[in-house]
């Protein structure tokens, strides 16, 4: 897709479909034994018609590097899907859907679940951001839904020059703060952290979608924990998680 | 030909195969329920306990390398008064056999741990994890000493109930010695080898991967040295030798057998494929039918030299 993204189609016929902020864990290669561990992918997108599963991932590993220049056609190594996903809101709650670059996929998924399911268009605001213009690519599906959204590069080669929290920020000053929203993110750690900071002091409830190191997927190794809030205590982000509400975890 | 024998009996104990899962890999056994009929693996080694719940350490606890994987865990565990309440009831009639992996800071912690699972019926083994510092004493690892290794071995044999297994650790200059000194102590078998001390650093933020430092490192990396250390040690006692590191597949299990080895563990590889353990056995069988090797015993300490 340039820019290091890529989008893999996985020919998957699925039970049902998807509940966003699930992932598939995936063998990068099957023969031989470096790289050696499956990695975690969000899905961001299913189509029941053709039976397909799609993640969207940036190259930054050898992992990805192999992934990416998988042959099409080529029989993949999965498991899943895993995970907890988001909760689903009710249809008469704003929604304030903030993805950070390779965290647009489950947020995506998201807000098309909420769109099929009858959510009010109207009621649903994407907020996306990108380190630069050519990262934008990574939006082109979210640019296709019926909802408003905003965009922010942190070079300020496209949209608002700045973090994407500012957007947050913004919308929750301007009126969207309180039990009548729900945000939802996903995106690097320092992103989720000022959107955490953001829900609590505009006192808004917010679901987070974190990503770890996670060797096995499966709940067994304990390798992909994140501590939890006022807790001596370790949550699973592959099991507990990905996604859990911004007061529950500490970043 | 007729299905060969995979039966093996270490210590008295007997696994209805060689293959086992190793501690600290495979929970408490939950998790793999749904993957696998747990009932046809020889054993299940369940995660480190100690006196009381350990959190872990900090994260990020594990970095993948080279054909292997860093891990800092921590122990992290539920404490064995949880462990006895809450998990036994689940590994009871499993239809396999239940090794407990044990472990302590100090030599009165091992016994304190032990003899709270005296008299569970459920249990049949236990396993020593003898690669913790201790705390109490100069602060190696109790399995980096012979007369440490045996002091503890002894103690601990004394009030156990089960079958005694030592896991012993390859960061010694020689573990042969080690290995006599567990032996000499009483157990009456031996587990080897746990991690490897190891260290990553990303080259672009300079920052160590584990918040740990170090950690310990596994999978097929660390095969060689293993397959090594069961050789020495098969050539050092007379007790039976469960060997650990790196096993991904049935030829690793030949492979450890022909070392020494009486059993194997599976580690690493059940986070890489949940149904490893179970592909193996059928491997295994397979191998042995395709060579009219009517025993699994047949294989072990075969090795030949070139
Ligand atoms: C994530 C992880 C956790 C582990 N936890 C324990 C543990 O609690 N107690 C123990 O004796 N060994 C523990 N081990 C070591 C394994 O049981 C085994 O000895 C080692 O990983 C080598 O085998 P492998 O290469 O097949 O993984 C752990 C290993 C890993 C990878
Ligand atoms: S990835 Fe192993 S416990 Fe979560």
């Amino acid at each position: 897709m340039g820019a290091g993204a890529y989008l893999l189609s996985i020919k998957l016929k699925l039970k049902t479909f998807p509940h966003p902020g699930e992932f598939l864990h995936i063998k990068p290669t099957s023969e031989g034994n470096d790289p050696l561990l499956r990695r975690a992918f969000s899905i961001f997108d299913y189509d029941e018609q053709n039976g397909t599963v799609d993640v969207l991932y940036k190259v930054f590993g050898r992992g990805s590097a192999i992934l990416s220049r998988v042959a099409a056609g080529h029989v993949l190594d999965l498991l899943g899907p895993l995970g907890n996903g988001f909760p689903i809101p009710e249809k008469s709650k704003q929604l304030l859907l903030v993805g950070g670059g390779v965290g647009i996929p489950p947020i995506y998924l998201l807000a098309k679940t909420c769109l099929r399911n009858g959510h009010d268009p109207k009621l649903i605001k994407f907020l996306m951001g990108f380190g630069k213009a050519e990262d934008c690519v990574m939006g082109e599906r979210v640019a296709q839904l019926p909802i408003e959204q905003a965009l922010s590069t942190d070079d300020g080669s496209r949209g608002h020059k700045g973090f994407v929290s500012d957007l947050l920020k913004a919308k929750l000053a301007g009126g969207l703060a309180g039990d009548k929203t729900v945000i939802y993110a996903c995106g690097p750690e320092g992103m989720l952290k000022s959107i955490q900071g953001l829900a609590k002091e505009y006192a808004t409830p917010c679901y987070l979608s974190l990503e770890s190191i996670m060797p096995c997927g499966l709940g067994t190794c304990l390798g992909c924990v994140v501590k939890q809030e006022g807790e001596d205590k370790y949550l699973r982000v592959c099991r507990e998680g990905p996604v859990f509400e911004a007061n529950e975890v500490e970043l | 030909m007729s299905s060969p024998n995979l039966k093996v009996n270490i210590g008295g104990v007997e696994f209805a195969n060689p293959v086992m899962t190793a501690s600290g890999t495979f929970g408490y056994g939950e998790e793999f329920n749904e993957y696998i009929d747990l009932s046809r693996l020889g054993g299940i080694v369940t995660k480190s306990i100690t006196r009381h719940e350990r959190k872990g350490h900090r994260p990020p606890r594990t970095a993948e390398t080279a054909s292997g994987m860093l891990n800092a865990i921590g122990l992290a565990n539920v404490g064995v008064d949880a462990y006895v309440r809450d998990k036994l009831q689940f590994l009871r009639g499993l239809g396999t056999k239940i090794v407990v992996n044990v472990a302590g800071f100090d030599i009165d912690e091992f016994i304190y741990v032990v003899d709270k699972l005296n008299g569970h019926e459920e249990i049949d083994m236990v396993e020593l994890n003898i690669s913790c510092p201790n705390v109490k004493g100069d602060g190696m690892e109790f399995s980096s000493k012979p007369e440490i290794a045996y002091e503890v071995v002894s103690k601990v044999r004394k009030i156990c109930d089960f079958p005694l297994m030592p896991k012993l650790s390859p960061n010694v200059a020689d573990i042969k010695p080690i290995a006599k000194a567990c032996e000499e102590a009483g157990a009456d078998a031996l587990a080897l080898i746990n991690t490897l001390y190891g260290m990553a650093i990303d080259p672009y933020t300079w920052k160590i991967k584990l918040t740990n430092v170090t950690g310990g490192l596994s999978g097929p990396a660390i095969k060689p040295v293993a397959i090594q250390a069961v050789w020495k040690v098969y050539n050092t006692v007379k007790i039976p030798i469960v060997g650990i590191g790196g096993i991904m597949d049935y030829r690793d299990v030949v492979e450890f057998m022909l070392a020494g080895a009486k059993a194997v563990q599976f580690g690493t590889a059940n986070f890489i494929q949940p149904d490893c353990t179970i592909t193996a056995i059928d491997g295994l069988t397979e191998y042995l039918q395709q060579r009219n090797i009517a025993d699994v015993n047949d294989l072990i300490g075969k090795a030949v030299k070139i």
